[in-house]
């Protein structure tokens, strides 16, 4: 039977139910508040656009991708918001229980001085205020009150409240609860399957010819020694190229209705990388047929760039470019299968003339100007060669 | 050791996208007996990213180095039937939001750790570390009382675990300049801000509200590429800084002040009439933006290749002058051919107008730069 409590009448503005602990050599809080309940009692930016006292500057669109995430999921979730506040503005009293007994010294009423409260400062949140408190304006609009606003305000967010009031140690703080590790991207798309082409890249790797067996599940990036041809992030990365375009963005609509038809992005998913791509390198063909052996991928890497995770992208960015404007992809493929790929290659070298790799280099670059340029590069090039077979075709001789 | 019962601990309870949520703290020792721990640390397991020793023992040694640690809250699923809650009554009011949760002893088996798993296993491997040591100590005993705030999440499914996990690490990382200017523990970005008051160079030409410069900005280098920069020219573009080395930077401050002030205020201005030209006035902040099209002086990744050159010439202790005598001989016209210094070291293309920022580019750049300075000094 849990114990029955008194509270003692208080003067404070804020009395909230907390746990005290300690961190660091200083007075900690914790407790939970009301959505509703954030704007009354937490501090709002006002200049967003600078860095300033322990924030850094405040991202709109980061703001609005969260107000976007509570909106849009019935299944949403929100870490604690980190905050400090001088120690002289808080009193603690642990809670008895109807004895006079207290049920834990760390466990009570926590009491924010009214005259202190404007001095507590977020170091670690402020885009999830801001957006918590732009999705319940945007509900609370009109006369109607959504389903939606009903649960979130029945919803609550923890705050961790620190007893540090100095700015300069706030910004320490906020620079040491931000060394997390970033969720590798394998992982993401992994377990993010709210991502079409996170499913995609599965459904690949279970089930296509030339990736399935060949996928790198647990790292960002494939070894030089691995039998696997591309990480499973960069599948998924290769097939938003192969749908949208390179250095296209998949908006939330076209993501929406990707996730609707997804039996049809599998399939053309699998037309890329179990037609095309055999059909555009000898390379990948051979891995197709049983030709080339998986054991024998990690010393093609050192002969050919067809297996370099680059040239996979530029490929599919390619084949998107391509079918914009033509139905066969067949004469593209015939184009790259016959160019030269070997690493340290000079001109005539399709990815040195393309631009994506220099003289002698063993790798393509990265980077965004050079692959965007190369896949211009073979497109143009392989389209002027179809017109030149063309007109061979019509050569009355 | 704690006695593995079923236990009570005074817990929030709230919800959270439909789910009940409860808001707990522990015990670092608690914690340590009652959390479940990774035993298969190199494979994406359950709702869990593979584990990186390395992060785990950087918070290990952040733990046991800093007196003012912060460690955020851990998250986990917890089956339905594994928690129990009773909410505390005030009064003849209606049940509060707060009480008492009873956490069955078998949970450790049920209960996922979906965000935490290397702050969980740092907290482990310290505790042994110092309990080799010998009970007793200071830092032990701190840690003893200190606690972490937990986050129960009443979900099992492993799919929506994995999902919770994607979703709560959909963070913002913290900006390179952001870090510069809060973290003072770095001996660099003391040093990168020091230089922001004290160079003529650098004094008013930092970009401190982003991480690098806009073609259109007055400023000459990110206060993030800065520290880096100067990182560079005190141990080279490839060199690290070990921990004793930046506790031995930050017990002579005023010393490495100094170096990167020669580094910023006369090496560069001697190699470069661009720098030369904005130390003594003569070319004002307004005009960068424009001179950015006729010169790759003003680029960052440049700047910190001349701190790569500069290192690589000087850590023999061989003076700087003939270096900079050679650089600025050279061209740094944008779009150049063979001849140009950037583009015969392979830093930028034919014609290019924006060197490569690749590591092993710049660093076979910075070896043939002080070679082609070695051979025209003879």
């Amino acid at each position: 039977m849990a114990p029955t409590i008194s509270l003692s009448p208080n003067p404070y503005q804020a009395q909230l139910p907390a746990h005290r602990f300690r961190q660091g050599n200083r007075d900690v809080y914790y407790f939970t508040l009301d959505l509703a309940a954030l704007d009354g009692l937490l501090p709002q930016r006002v200049d967003d656009s600078v860095v300033r006292e322990a924030n850094r500057r405040l991202t709109p669109s980061h703001a609005r991708n969260i107000q976007q995430y509570l909106e849009d999921r019935d299944d949403w979730l929100l870490g604690a918001l980190l905050l400090g506040i001088a120690p002289d503005a808080l009193e603690f009293e642990p809670y008895q229980d109807e004895d006079g007994n207290e049920i834990s010294p760390n466990f009570g009423e926590l009491s924010i001085l009214t005259s202190r409260a404007n001095t507590m400062r977020i170091f670690d949140g402020q885009h999830r205020r801001r957006a918590i408190q732009d999705t319940l304006d945007r509900l609370g609009q009109g006369d109607v009150k959504s389903d939606k606003l009903g649960e979130l305000h029945g919803s609550s967010v923890p705050i961790v409240l620190y007893a540090e009031g100095d700015i300069r140690a706030l910004r320490q703080m906020f620079t040491d609860a931000s060394r997390t590790k970033r969720i590798e991207a394998n992982v993401v798309t992994r377990f993010d399957k709210r991502d079409p082409f996170n499913l995609a890249a599965m459904h690949l790797a279970e089930n296509s010819k030339l990736f399935a067996g060949r996928v790198e599940m647990d790292a960002t990036t494939v070894f030089r020694a691995s039998r696997a041809l591309i990480s499973v992030n960069q599948l998924a990365q290769a097939l938003r190229v192969m749908t949208v375009g390179y250095g296209s963005r998949v908006s939330r609509l076209q993501s929406e209705l990707h996730m609707q038809e997804l039996d049809a992005l599998y399939e053309r998913s699998l037309e890329w990388s179990d037609k095309f791509m055999p059909g555009a390198r000898r390379e990948f063909g051979g891995l197709v047929s049983g030709d080339i052996e998986d054991e024998d991928i990690p010393i093609y890497r050192v002969e050919s760039l067809a297996y370099s995770t680059t040239f996979i992208r530029i490929l599919a960015g390619c084949y998107h470019a391509w079918i914009q404007k033509e139905e066969d992809w067949t004469p593209l493929a015939s184009f790259i299968r016959d160019a030269r790929l070997e690493t340290g290659g000079g001109r005539e070298n399709l990815l040195v003339d393309a631009g994506a790799m220099l003289p002698g280099d063993t790798a393509p670059s990265g980077r965004r100007q050079e692959v965007e340029g190369a896949i211009k590069y073979i497109v143009q090039h392989a389209g002027e060669a179809t017109n030149s077979d063309h007109f061979d075709d019509e050569l009355p001789w | 050791m704690v006695d593995l019962q079923d236990f009570l601990i005074p817990a929030h309870r709230f919800r959270q996208g439909g789910r009940d949520v409860y808001a707990c703290v522990l015990d670092l020792t608690t914690l340590n007996a009652r959390l479940p721990d990774r035993i298969d640390d190199r494979v994406v397991r359950d709702a869990n990213r593979q584990l990186t020793p390395s992060h785990a023992r950087r918070i290990q040694a952040y733990l046991a180095e800093r007196d003012d640690w912060v460690l955020s809250a851990l998250m986990l699923g917890v089956p339905a039937e594994a928690v129990q809650f009773h909410p505390y009554v005030e009064g003849d009011s209606a049940p509060m939001h707060v009480g008492e949760l009873r956490i069955r002893a078998d949970s450790t088996v049920s209960m996922k750790m979906f965000d935490g798993q290397h702050r969980r296993r740092a907290i482990k491997d310290l505790f042994l570390e110092l309990a080799s040591k010998g009970s007793g100590s200071d830092k032990l005993s701190a840690l003893e009382a200190s606690s972490l705030p937990i986050m129960l999440y009443v979900e099992d499914d492993i799919e929506a675990l994995r999902q919770m996990f994607a979703d709560a690490a959909q963070t913002k990382p913290i900006e390179a300049n952001v870090v510069a200017q809060f973290d003072l523990r770095d001996p660099f970005n003391l040093a990168a801000l020091w230089l922001e008051e004290n160079s003529d160079l650098f004094g008013g030409r930092i970009e401190k509200e982003r991480a690098s410069v806009p073609r259109t900005s007055e400023c000459i280098i990110a206060i993030n590429q800065l520290s880096a920069t100067l990182k560079t020219a005190q141990v080279g573009y490839r060199g690290r800084v070990s921990k004793d080395l930046s506790d031995q930077y930050m017990l002579t401050l005023d010393d490495l002040n100094e170096r990167c002030w020669t580094w910023s205020d006369d090496f560069m201005p001697s190699a470069r009439e661009e720098y030369e030209w904005l130390v003594a006035g003569e070319i004002d902040n307004s005009e960068i933006p424009l001179n950015r099209a006729t010169s790759l002086a003003y680029n960052a990744t440049v700047i910190r290749l001349l701190a790569g050159c500069y290192y690589e010439w000087t850590k023999n202790g061989w003076d700087w002058t003939p270096l900079a005598e050679f650089i600025r001989n050279t061209s740094l016209e944008p779009g150049s051919g063979e001849g140009a210094l950037l583009v015969d070291a392979g830093l930028v293309a034919e014609g290019g107008t924006t060197p490569f920022a690749r590591a092993q580019l710049v660093v076979s750049a910075i070896d043939h730069i002080v070679r082609q300075a070695r051979a025209a000094c003879g």
